[in-house]
C-alpha cells in the first residue's frame, strides 16, 4: 500500500504510544489457511 | 600646566581639522558614522585627560590617536559580531522533559487512538492491529487471516481513516 502524504503524522502518532497498544491490543489469533486437497 | 594661546592645542587642533580627522578614519575603514564616533572619543578624551605639553604636531598625533581608537574599535567591533555569528549558529537545544500540556496532548492523543481503533469491525481491527499495532507485514497479515491484499490494504485503509477523522475531530498537536 502506498504511504498517502497525511500519514506521516497518523504513524509518528502509532509509533509514539505503539508500546502501550500493543499492551491493550494483543496480536490477533491466526485463521489458519483452508487446507487444500 | 602652562597655557600659551598663541599654540595650538591638541582639542583646538581637533576642532579646527574635525571634517579632516573624520575623513582620514573614514577613508581606512570606509564607515562614515564610524569615523565620527571615533573622533568624537578622541574629544573626549582630550576633555577629560587633559592637554599634552609640548605637542609638536597635533594634527599628527590627533590622526594617530584616532586611527589607533579606530582599530581598537574595529578589532572589538569584529569580536562581538563574531560572538553573536557564533552564537546564532549554535542548534537550538529542544528540552527533552515533555510540558505539562504536551503530556496531556499525548495522553489524549493515546485515548483518542485507543477509541478510534476499538470502534472498528473485528476484522478491520484484527489487520489494523497486526500489521499497524504489532508491525506484521501485509503479506504476512492476509497469510494469516486467510485474506488476500486488497482486502488487507482495504481495511488498512479504513483504519487509518477512522484514526484520522478521531484525530482530526480533536485537533491534538503533540
Amino acid at each position: 500500500m502506498t504511504k498517502q502524504p497525511e500519514q506521516a503524522p497518523l504513524d509518528e502518532a502509532l509509533g509514539r504510544h505503539r508500546d502501550e497498544l500493543k499492551q491493550l491490543f494483543p496480536m490477533p489469533p491466526s485463521r489458519p489457511a483452508p487446507s487444500k486437497r | 600646566m602652562s597655557f600659551d594661546p598663541a599654540k595650538p592645542t591638541l582639542l583646538s587642533t581637533l576642532v579646527r581639522h574635525y571634517d579632516e580627522l573624520v575623513d582620514h578614519i573614514r577613508r581606512r575603514f570606509g564607515d562614515r558614522s564610524m569615523a565620527r564616533d571615533v573622533v568624537h572619543d578622541v574629544c573626549v578624551q582630550l576633555l577629560e585627560r587633559g592637554e599634552k605639553e609640548d605637542v609638536r604636531t597635533p594634527l599628527a598625533l590627533l590622526r594617530k590617536i584616532s586611527h589607533d581608537a579606530a582599530v581598537s574599535r574595529y578589532r572589538s567591533d569584529r569580536r562581538r559580531g563574531a560572538w553573536v555569528e557564533a552564537i546564532s549558529e549554535l542548534p537550538e537545544v529542544a528540552c527533552p522533559a515533555a510540558t505539562p500540556m504536551t503530556r496531556y496532548d499525548t495522553a489524549r492523543e493515546f485515548q483518542l487512538l485507543v477509541d478510534a481503533i476499538a470502534g472498528l469491525p473485528p476484522r478491520c481491527q484484527a489487520v489494523f492491529v497486526m500489521h499497524k499495532i504489532h508491525e506484521i507485514p501485509q503479506a504476512e497479515v492476509a497469510a494469516r487471516l486467510g485474506i488476500s491484499i486488497k482486502t488487507v490494504e482495504k481495511h488498512l485503509r479504513l483504519g487509518l481513516a477512522a484514526c484520522r477523522q478521531r484525530l482530526g475531530r480533536d485537533e491534538v498537536h503533540p
